[in-house]
């Protein structure tokens, strides 16, 4: 473990303050949520560490609102809130199932899902979630505001869509709506606090039994989350079958990249991702066909 | 999960302390946070310490410059190999603490600073200048015994270590024989491999060293004697100049047999500074430079007649010891007493081969060895059933010992309660045979077999007893023994309580200065309760005779008519004549010619060191046991997720029921993490899951429900009929898992881990 204590901790009062002092620094300063990832990356680095922006004080980055068929959670929201949010628990289950399984409590309790997106692990547990209801970034910077897909926010391994001077402030997306039903799936090597060797999420949108829209997205089998787009349009337009649902499953082996590491080979990967994209199917089957 | 434990005694004694669940005695400090860890040890003027080592596994070192380290402000000492004289360690004595010359792994240490603050430590640390020049490097140990191999010791011209480690009952003809006779055979090659011990503690050391050339070393370690022997030898200076201080241990699980690099070297510094040097390792230093569990090799093959009668067992087993020997290697020893008598088998060969390669050198673990080798005896005992036809849980008990019998190397077998220990194991896990477990759902079996009475692997097996009373009847027991925190300390107070006829409140146990106390050889081989608990049983019983003449005078009755209870010293014949301890204490003490009551006694059991053939009954008893484990794999992600373990034992009386229990819980959690999860990975003998993120260890989660038998059968040479049990919970494990998941899926697991991958 190194010493950090030469890093300079600037500790803005507001938003604006925060927003000015990344514009003084630009590009020296990394910025400080709940700490769980950067702190531990900082103690290992072997480059001497950035200074930092804390913007843990910033209450105004936390919330969670239901506006106009939006939901919008703000980057410093942590995920025991978001887990337990009955607006996040009926509009975006999916999400909810994720974010509780993102680690320990103590994690839940200090990570935050802005600090979650933009550490950018391709392992990331919200992040298949936030793909599949089409979530949108808000980056703020002392000049103005940007709003980025997330899908087009990651250009590659741990490479951003995010300039110097810009702050993630808010994540948001649609409601789910009535027909639409989604899913988490995640595959650790043991039950409690584990890391993803694969995880994914499903959206389905159903229509008079027919699936109107799909939308997969898997995480740990590429640089960035993927999203399944050859078994997405197997599924679209039709009834959900066991063929279907197998093939869809099949289907994802064309989206993904996976690596070999120290938790599982590329070839286990693949295969846990098409058995568990089949399981995965199968229950949202049995749920549309009751 | 707390099951309650179910004990079959088969006498039925009245005892007041021993065999009650009584709070361990250490265990409301724990509880409260107020115990003291070496790494709670503050000093005035503490320094704090940090290791550079090798940055390739097998390299000559060029040159070191270590003048940009001084520089880091808060430096107070650098050492090198080349500037500090120390001696060679290990039992072979073939690993400097400093290395010069060359680097055999990456943890091989090659400089270390003393700072003012931990920071400056580790900058000065990565400050130093090394070159190296990199050497091929072997990491596989059959590999490494080939003629052709890159040389770990190039002076020792061969890999292979000299030590011998070879049983056999008849020559291999005959064995070979015996083989080809035979009605059924099982041969296979099974791997185990690394795994941390991953105590809460991690390795540390306080060393501190005055201007008088005393040198204090606050340690970790479980057995300060014999570390305060090889310690003086390193440093060059008298043992007698040495103290050892063991605070509260964190758990040790065997890792903290040896003396290490770290020890010397933070006395080295302390020597150069004069001041107090702290040296404690991090989590990811623990999974990384810490001495790993023994990995193995292992080729056995096993014969069994038409009746399933066991003929002949045969294990070649390879011990990769990596780049130095410590205690890891000598799980050979064990290995070999378990694959010899475990089961009766009247022709066995135990072969193993030590092997130096660039691997981080292993230590030794809970099971040393055992958990390892009965991963393979007891597939085989699995597989020859089934290859018979036979029920593997009838199949074990016609082969298992029996009470009374000395195993082909002599080792003594007293009590024996093996069959009704898996008779018990399967009457609780539901068994009614194979395939019946329910779908993907499987059963497996496993039995084992410890010492549990001592082990003489050093010339003297033997632990001290100074026990004296005060004038408030306040018993203080001063013990050679260490507590690893397993709850040993609490026996002996129970022993002691018992015979004194006192309740537990009124014995402590003093066992933190090994200065003061009287010698014993550590704490390992599941021996604590039984030779530090009749070490100090001989010593109540002294200091009982004392007190009992004096109350004979006082209550004016011969000395075998009282009883010794509640607090009092009463006549059986007469209640009504009757003394409080304490007070006859202060009869004892306060008169003309009186005397304080301070008894010693040394208990060597009556075991034997093995002969150059293997040769001797090693322990003065054995424990046995079978476990049963009941798991379901889940067909599309190959989840082997284990649903009940019942865990039983003989290990003659429990002393305290809640205590044992809570070691079997532990043992087989233990157990089940080395099966299921824990691994470290090594890539170039450098572990590349060295944190808690990658290093599974269990969760809640992951432990299911455990049920624990005792089949109490007291053994006479223990005390009040106890034998060992701090091992055994994890020794049977893995094998019963494997077996359970050949049941459930038909695939044989022949390599550790057991990751869904694999299967």
């Amino acid at each position: 473990m190194k010493s950090l204590s030469y890093i300079d901790v600037f500790t803005p009062r507001s938003l604006e303050e925060a927003l000015e002092l990344l514009d003084k620094h630009r590009g020296e300063l990394a910025v400080l949520a709940g700490g769980t990832d950067l702190i531990i990356q900082l103690r290992k680095a072997q480059q001497k560490a950035p200074n930092l922006l804390n913007i843990y004080m910033l209450d105004e980055l936390r919330y969670i609102k239901h506006d106009n068929e939006i939901i919008k959670i703000g980057a410093l929201t942590d995920f025991a809130t978001i887990t337990e949010s009955p607006i996040i628990q009926r509009h975006a289950p999916v999400l909810a199932e994720a974010a509780a399984t993102i680690g320990s409590v103590q994690i839940l309790n200090k990570a935050s899902i802005g600090g979650n997106i933009v550490n950018a692990s391709p392992a990331a547990d919200s992040l298949p979630a936030l793909y599949v209801l089409n979530a949108t970034l808000t980056l703020r910077s002392k000049t103005g505001t940007r709003k980025v897909a997330i899908e087009q926010f990651y250009k590659g391994y741990k490479k951003l869509d995010l300039q110097s001077g810009e702050l993630l402030t808010e994540v948001s997306f649609p409601a789910m709506k009535q027909n639409q039903i989604g899913m988490f799936f995640k595959h650790g090597l043991r039950q409690g606090d584990a890391i993803s060797v694969v995880n994914g999420a499903i959206l389905l949108e159903v229509l008079n039994g027919y699936v109107k829209d799909a939308r997969i997205a898997l995480g740990a089998v590429a640089p960035t989350v993927v999203r399944a787009t050859e078994s997405e349009k197997t599924l679209i337009g039709q009834r959900l079958s066991e063929d279907v649902i197998l093939k869809a499953a099949q289907a994802c082996l064309t989206s993904i990249s996976p690596i070999d590491d120290v938790r599982g080979s590329a070839a286990y990967r693949k295969e846990m991702c098409v058995n568990y994209l089949y399981m995965t199917l199968w229950q949202m089957m049995r749920m549309v066909n009751l | 999960m707390h099951q309650g434990f179910i004990s079959v005694l088969v006498t039925a004694e009245r005892y007041r302390v021993v065999g009650k669940s009584v709070p361990k005695i250490d265990g409301g400090l724990k509880v409260v946070g107020a115990a003291r860890y070496v790494d709670d040890v503050e000093l005035p003027n503490m320094l704090y310490a940090k290791i550079l080592r090798s940055r390739y596994p097998h390299a000559r070192i060029l040159r070191i410059n270590t003048e940009k380290a001084w520089r880091v402000p808060g430096v107070r000492a650098v050492v090198t190999g080349y500037d500090v004289q120390l001696g060679r360690m290990g039992i072979l004595q073939d690993h400097p603490p400093l290395k010069t010359g060359k680097v055999r792994s990456v943890r091989d240490e090659v400089a270390a600073v003393a700072a003012e603050t931990v920071e400056a430590a580790e900058e000065a640390v990565e400050a130093i200048e090394v070159e190296y020049e990199p050497l091929e490097g072997v990491f596989d140990p059959e590999e490494a015994m080939k003629p052709d191999a890159p040389l770990v010791h190039e002076e020792n011209r061969s890999n292979i270590v000299d030590l011998k480690m070879r049983f056999s009952t008849s020559d291999s003809t005959h064995l070979n024989q015996v083989f080809e006779k035979a009605a059924a055979v099982v041969s296979d090659r099974y791997q185990v491999h690394y795994n941390n011990a991953s105590p809460l503690g991690t390795m540390g050391v306080v060393a501190h060293y005055n201007n008088l050339g005393e040198l204090t070393m606050y340690t970790n370690t479980q057995a300060p004697f014999l570390y305060r022997h090889e310690l003086g030898k390193i440093l060059g200076i008298s043992p007698s100049k040495i103290r050892v201080i063991q605070p509260e241990i964190g758990g040790a699980f065997g890792r903290g047999m040896d003396v290490y690099p770290l020890d010397p070297i933070a006395a080295a510094l302390s020597m150069k500074t004069r001041r107090p040097v702290k040296l404690v390792f991090t989590r990811e230093e623990e999974l990384q430079y810490a001495p790993p569990r023994q990995p193995a090799i292992i080729y056995m093959r096993t014969a069994a007649d038409r009746e399933g009668r066991l003929l002949a067992r045969e294990a070649r087993v390879i011990l990769d010891a990596g780049a130095y020997v410590s205690w890891g290697p000598f799980d050979g020893r064990v290995m070999m007493a378990t694959t010899t008598g475990l089961y009766t088998v009247p022709e066995v060969l135990f072969e193993a081969t030590v092997v130096y390669t660039n691997n981080p050198y292993t230590g030794t673990q809970r099971g040393a060895g055992n958990p390892q080798i009965t991963f393979a005896i007891e597939q085989q005992m699995d597989a020859l059933a089934e290859e018979l036809g036979m029920d593997p849980v009838e199949f074990r008990i016609i082969n298992a010992n029996k009470p009374n019998t000395v195993t082909p190397q002599g080792l003594k077998i007293t009590t024996c309660e093996l069959r009704e220990c898996l008779r018990r194991a399967a009457e609780e896990i539901g068994w009614r045979g194979r395939g019946m477990a329910g779908p993907n759902r499987g059963i497996g079996f496993a039995a084992f077999f410890h010492v549990g009475g001592g082990a003489r692997v050093y010339r003297s097996d033997g632990c001290g007893t100074v026990l004296s009373v005060d004038d408030f009847g306040l018993v203080t027991v001063i013990t050679g023994s260490t507590d690893l925190g397993t709850g040993s300390d609490t026996a002996i107070a129970q022993i002691v309580a018992e015979e004194l006829g006192i309740s537990l409140e009124k014995v402590r146990v003093v066992n933190d200065d090994a200065s003061i106390r009287p010698w014993d050889v550590g704490t390992h081989a599941s021996r604590a309760t039984f030779v530090a608990g009749n070490s100090a049983l001989l010593a109540a019983k002294k200091a009982r005779e004392i007190l009992a003449k004096a109350a004979a005078e006082e209550l004016q009755t011969p000395p075998e008519n009282l009883v010794f209870e509640n607090n009092t010293v009463y006549d059986v014949t007469n209640p009504a004549k009757k003394i409080e301890f304490d007070k006859l204490v202060r009869r004892i003490h306060f008169r003309q010619g009186g005397s304080n009551i301070v008894v010693s006694v040394y208990y060597d059991p009556p075991t034997e060191m093995q002969d150059e053939n293997w040769m001797g009954n090693l322990s003065a008893a054995y424990v046995f046991g079978a476990q049963a484990a009941l798991v379901e794999v889940d067909p599309e992600t190959k989840w082997v997720k284990v649903l009940k373990i019942v865990s039983v034992h003989d290990s003659g009386r429990i002393l305290n029921p809640a205590a044992a229990e809570g070691q079997v819980h532990g043992g087989v959690a233990m157990g089940l993490s080395y099966t299921l999860y824990e691994e470290l990975v090594l890539e170039q003998g450098r572990v590349v899951n060295a944190a808690l993120t990658d290093y599974l260890l269990p969760t809640a989660l992951e432990t299911p429900v455990i049920k624990t038998v005792f089949v109490e059968k007291p053994d006479p040479a223990g005390p009040f009929g106890a034998k060992g049990l701090g091992e055994t919970g994890c020794i049977p494990t893995p094998a019963a898992i494997a077996n359970a998941v050949y049941d459930a899926t038909g695939k044989r697991v022949k390599k550790l881990p057991i990751k869904p991958e694999s299967l």
